[in-house]
């Protein structure tokens, strides 16, 4: 996976946010997950956007951070929501 | 005289909670008051109102912290449980459209969009689906293809006589949970004479959720059946007069007063609608017609039925049973004699001899042999009075 990678949300996914929490709910594997703040920006960023790119390019303009960090706490949090099932990478062939 | 109520702080609050605008300075004072948190606490969950009580209370500093933490972790329960059905109930609504079965969600999470828009304002326990008669073993026979199971065989959904007698047929998920129960009526036949209501109308409403356009009832024709929900439940739980009231205040554009006045006469439910209406202006002051104030001012038979159902959640009796039951005994009476036309004895003769659902699931017989479903009805009447005798 890198920034060039195209996902997109399953229609399983279920978001909801409850007090300062953020919940997602993903029913084909019945397991949810919570987002903390910087999480929860991040998602709502990708509930817009279909690229990692353009989530990278967003979060540049607003926070002031190292290029690389950025690019890897996005790629890292993608792949972690991927293995929960929330995101689905296309895959080339 | 008026009534002494045994926990006038703790209704007070639950009320002012549960109000369309609460007044902080109002719910501060009634905070004060509150010596029981416990019953409190229970009294909201049992009336289906612990979110709405968990938002208003939330930001205020009278509230301790330990009854502040117990509000959240209860809450966050009922939002997680919440979700789990929400996705559920989409999940299976897409199964049936893939499959060409128009279903609409009454209730539970769809009427908590509509009226809280989020579907963790409200409690619910399941999920209530619709479709045509014609689909119901179609959408059953789906449902146990991924995953769910039900008490009787849905082999029973080919029954003409229990399609005839009975409203819904519930499953559950053998993993989550779930129970989903699938009406293809709203209301038993031995309880509306007639319905008038166009179940699957062009002007039904339909709301979004996660991005699915989820459909319900024409917003009159829903308004209508909650009135009538509640009445038959004696409206014991104060989430369903939360639902009537916030139903009318944010769709009041939508619904036809008229159309609805004549279906409920009609249907002869004028007086379990105007009860309804009655308690939730009592409660919300919720915003009504000048002519629909005016009829539940003056019907005698709305306003004695009305201070008996406010007496019951006045006096918090939904958590004695035993008290409750007296005054419920009398609505009930004055309930059938109102809105059935021969009252009492056409109810429990129909009570006696109509065939029940149960008599049904005793036996699928088939459909020729449907008229031995009256002699199952004796059988099963016979031995429930002998049983009671002994």
């Amino acid at each position: 996976m890198n920034l060039e990678s195209r996902y997109t949300i399953p229609s399983t996914v279920l978001l909801q946010c409850i007090d300062d929490e953020t919940l997602l709910f993903n029913s084909s594997n019945e397991l949810f997950f919570a987002l903390n703040e910087m999480g929860a920006v991040m998602w709502e960023m990708m509930s817009k956007s279909h690229s990692l790119q353009e989530i990278f390019d967003e979060m540049v303009e607003l926070f002031e951070v190292d290029n690389s960090v950025l690019s890897n706490d996005i790629i890292a949090f993608a792949n972690t929501l991927a293995e929960q099932g929330l995101l689905s990478f296309e895959t080339k062939v | 005289m008026k009534p002494k109520y045994e926990h006038k702080a703790l209704y007070d609050l639950l009320i002012e909670c549960c109000q369309f605008k609460s007044d902080p300075l109002k719910l501060e004072s009634l905070v004060a008051q509150i010596d029981d948190w416990d019953r409190f606490l229970n009294s909201a969950y049992m009336h289906g109102v612990f979110p709405l009580a968990h938002k208003a209370l939330k930001p205020l500093a009278a509230v301790d912290e330990t009854i502040k933490n117990r509000l959240k972790i209860t809450n966050l329960e009922i939002a997680s449980r919440n979700m789990m059905m929400t996705a559920e109930m989409l999940k299976v609504i897409k199964l049936l459209d893939e499959n060409g079965i128009r279903a609409l969600a009454i209730k539970g999470p769809v009427l908590s969009q509509i009226i809280h828009g989020d579907i963790t304002q409200r409690q619910f326990s399941d999920v209530d689906l619709l479709v045509e008669k014609s689909d119901m073993y179609k959408s059953l026979e789906l449902l146990t293809s991924i995953g769910y199971e039900s008490q009787y065989s849905i082999a029973f959904l080919k029954n003409n006589t229990l399609l005839s007698v009975g409203k819904d047929f519930p499953t559950t998920h053998t993993k989550n949970n779930v129970l989903i129960e699938f009406h293809w009526k709203l209301f038993l036949d031995r309880h509306i004479k007639k319905s008038d209501i166009n179940l699957f109308s062009d002007l039904n409403y339909s709301c979004m959720i996660n991005n699915a356009s989820v459909e319900t009832l024409e917003l009159g024709a829903l308004l209508l059946y909650l009135l009538l929900h509640g009445s038959k439940h004696y409206w014991e739980r104060l989430e369903w007069i939360v639902d009537i009231d916030r139903l009318i205040r944010l769709h009041a554009d939508v619904i036809d007063w008229n159309v609805l006045s004549k279906m409920a006469h009609d249907m002869e439910i004028e007086f379990m609608v105007y009860l309804g209406l009655a308690v939730s202006y009592d409660l919300f002051n919720t915003p009504l017609k000048e002519t629909i104030v005016s009829h539940i001012k003056s019907d005698s038979a709305v306003l004695k039925a009305k201070e008996a159902i406010l007496l019951e959640i006045k006096n918090d009796t939904i958590q004695n049973e035993q008290t409750g039951l007296v005054s419920l005994e009398n609505l009930n009476k004055i309930l059938l004699m109102k809105d059935e036309s021969n009252g009492w004895l056409r109810h429990y003769l129909l009570t006696l001899f109509q065939i029940k659902e149960l008599d049904v699931y005793m036996v699928n017989l088939p459909n020729f042999l449907s008229p031995l479903y009256y002699l199952i009805r004796l059988y099963r009447l016979f031995k429930l009075n002998i049983l009671r005798l002994k």
